[in-house]
């Protein structure tokens, strides 16, 4: 049953990504990138990642998807409405290079000594764990990195005295 | 966990974030009256406390063993030194530069120092989340230092190029970071190092992810062909923001892509050794035919600085100690040779504001102190004795003859150094035989008389006497084959 939801939704995330990236209004792209997201976070709850499967759904799907309408309902897209997408020689070659090392490395995962964790990881609870103890020094440094990111929004947005 | 062991390896990066909220405050209190003022109170608090930092930097004595919070060997004490003295010298450039800075100056020093700290941070990680965290912080604070001058159509440019290109390079890095977590399990250096060693054949899924990992750090480097946005950026970014890009950003760069390569990985070296040797060559090559053309100074020195990543991923494809040693080096010459380069950019392309080259015209007739000093600059950077740069090339080269698979590579450096003396010479050129095209009085103070001389006489007197330094590069390099 569990095998037979991941194909669902992982088909699902897939379909929808192309649709994200071959729609020509952005708006649709938009949307269907919110289907995309939901997708994603059904294959995390099947992964048993609880957490990021909700803050894929808050965060992405929500927060930033809002964010992005906002953003496009604001520039007037006309111009690239028309394009849709362009293919370049170089571009498809480089893609499928890239496919192909992906896939070989896919198919060799079997291999890999990974294996499913016997107890529940994707839990708040286990998550702050680590974030508090292992992970502290990262944890910090994200908070200097949004302070610092809020300051530099604050110059570049200001009006420049005499520009 | 002990809050005394992760400060004794991150003790450096607490007194940097609390040095950047100082500032922030400072910025506040000394209120918007400062525009128009003689000094900048923020700059020179932000330039105290980083001198203050350098030298406990130069106190601080290795930590004994490497904690699971990161690492404070000789090689991550010898680019902490490296990142504050270049946060330094980026400051002291920005006081010549700083009435250009519209919107507000009191936050320009902040995000330096904010950069330094993810920096410095990067020199001691150990596991690949304070990798990417401190990468970030880098790279996000870089973005908007690029973007400072928001008045100015080109630094806006600048800024959302190098976004756009920053995270494309971070999406290669998480996904090779996600690889590398599901094949190994581990997220530590040591970790992967050890599933490598274990493992004859290496899983595919590893390899990969290895690769992606490579590339998002190839992007911070600069390295062909991951050096597309390098020329743009540099032109766009305010000058001492270049200056920062070019030397400190490229060690971070450098800084990772060695502990990568030296100890991750290590067991399975060999194998990586053709595709960074091709990355160099690539990088040589269009880094050197790219630089003829141009003509604007930034854009020039974003086109050698390619040539020169392409230099330090030779000494990384032969991995050995000598090798090792060589890149540090290399940097340090590097650094002396591109911040004099770059503020004489900063004095002569003062009103009206751009670095064309046509505004160095005749350099030697204005000011024969400046012109000197671009030259034993330009001179260094090509690698011709008796300067730094020159001892430089010289190590690097001297590993790299020691692997006769590499030959092909070195062969294809040695005609590119002639290719870069004809660049670099041509620029001497314009100073003193062409007439000035600008004939207005040049404002040099100071300070920035006393930074050239220090650049200058440290690029000469690091190609003549150059042992210290070899013996403490040695001394860095050693740390990651320990």
């Amino acid at each position: 049953m569990e095998g037979l939801l991941f194909y669902v939704f992982g088909g699902l995330a897939i379909l929808t990504t192309l649709f994200t990236i071959s729609s020509k209004n952005p708006v649709y792209s938009a949307l269907w990138m919110i289907g995309s997201f939901a997708a994603t976070a059904a294959v995390f709850v099947l992964l048993e990642a609880f957490l990021i499967a909700t803050v894929e759904v808050l965060v992405y799907a929500g927060a930033i998807m809002v964010l992005f309408l906002f953003v496009i309902m604001m520039i007037n897209f006309k111009a690239e409405e028309q394009k849709g997408l362009r293919l370049s020689p170089l571009a498809v070659l480089v893609a499928l290079t890239f496919l192909t090392l992906f896939g070989r490395a896919v198919g060799d995962l079997g291999s890999a000594s990974g294996s499913k964790p016997n107890e529940l990881v994707g839990t708040p609870g286990a998550i702050a764990e680590v974030m508090f103890t292992r992970y502290v020094v990262p944890f910090e440094a994200v908070s200097m990195l949004l302070l610092a990111a809020i300051l530099g929004t604050v110059v570049l947005s200001r009006r420049n005295s005499q520009a | 966990m002990d809050t005394s062991q992760i400060l004794n390896v991150f003790g450096i990066e607490m007194w940097l974030g609390v040095l950047a909220l100082v500032l922030i405050v400072a910025d506040l209190i000394t209120g918007r009256g400062r525009l128009t003022g003689p000094a900048d109170m923020v700059r020179l608090v932000a330039m105290g406390g980083l001198a203050v930092l350098l030298a406990y930097a130069f106190m601080l004595s290795p930590a004994e063993q490497a904690s699971s919070w990161g690492t404070l060997d000789t090689f991550a004490l010898f680019f902490k030194r490296f990142f504050i003295a270049t946060a330094l010298f980026t400051l002291l450039l920005s006081a010549p530069y700083e009435a250009r800075f519209t919107g507000g100056r009191g936050e320009f020093p902040a995000l330096v120092v904010f950069t330094t700290m993810g920096m410095c941070m990067l020199a001691s990680v150990s596991d690949f989340v304070t990798l990417f965290v401190a990468l970030e912080l880098v790279t996000v604070t870089l973005f908007l230092l690029a973007a400072y001058r928001s008045g100015l159509p080109r630094s806006i440019e600048a800024g959302i190029k190098f976004v756009i290109i920053g995270a494309v390079a971070a999406a290669f890095l998480v996904y090779g970071i996600a690889f590398v977590y599901g094949t190994t399990g581990s997220l530590d250096f040591e970790g992967v190092r050890a599933a490598l060693a274990a493992t004859d054949e290496v899983p595919k899924g590893l390899t990969f992810g290895l690769l992606l990992v490579v590339v998002g750090l190839a992007f911070k480097l600069g390295a062909v062909p991951f050096h597309i946005w390098v020329p743009d950026v540099y032109q766009g970014a305010p000058t001492p923001v270049t200056a920062f890009l070019s030397v400190g950003s490229k060690a971070a760069g450098v800084v990772l892509l060695m502990r990568l390569v030296f100890t991750v990985l290590g067991p399975v070296a060999g194998q990586w050794a053709t595709l960074l040797a091709g990355l160099a060559a690539l990088s040589l090559l269009m880094g050197n035919l790219g630089a003829i053309p141009q003509k604007d100074m930034k854009r020039f020195l974003g086109y050698s600085g390619i040539a020169h990543a392409g230099f330090l991923l030779i000494a990384m494809a032969v991995q050995s100690e000598a090798s090792a040693s060589a890149v540090l080096f290399y940097m340090v010459a590097y650094l002396f040779a591109n911040i004099a380069a770059f503020l004489v950019v900063i004095v002569v392309s003062r009103t009206p504001d751009n670095a064309h080259m046509d505004r160095i015209n005749g350099l030697a007739e204005r000011s024969p102190f400046l012109a000197l000093a671009l030259t034993v600059s330009m001179l260094s950077l090509a690698g011709v004795p008796p300067f730094a740069g020159f001892v430089g090339k010289f190590l690097i080269l001297r590993a790299a003859v020691a692997d006769p698979a590499l030959l092909p590579v070195v062969i294809l450096s040695l005609v590119m150094i002639v290719v870069s003396l004809y660049y670099y010479l041509c620029i001497l050129k314009r100073m003193y035989f062409r007439e000035p095209v600008d004939t207005g009085v040049l404002e040099i103070t100071g300070s920035t008389r006393l930074i050239l001389l220090v650049c200058v006489v440290a690029s000469v007197v690091l190609g003549i006497y150059f042992n210290p330094l070899v013996v403490a590069a040695e001394k860095g390099a050693a740390a990651l084959f320990g």
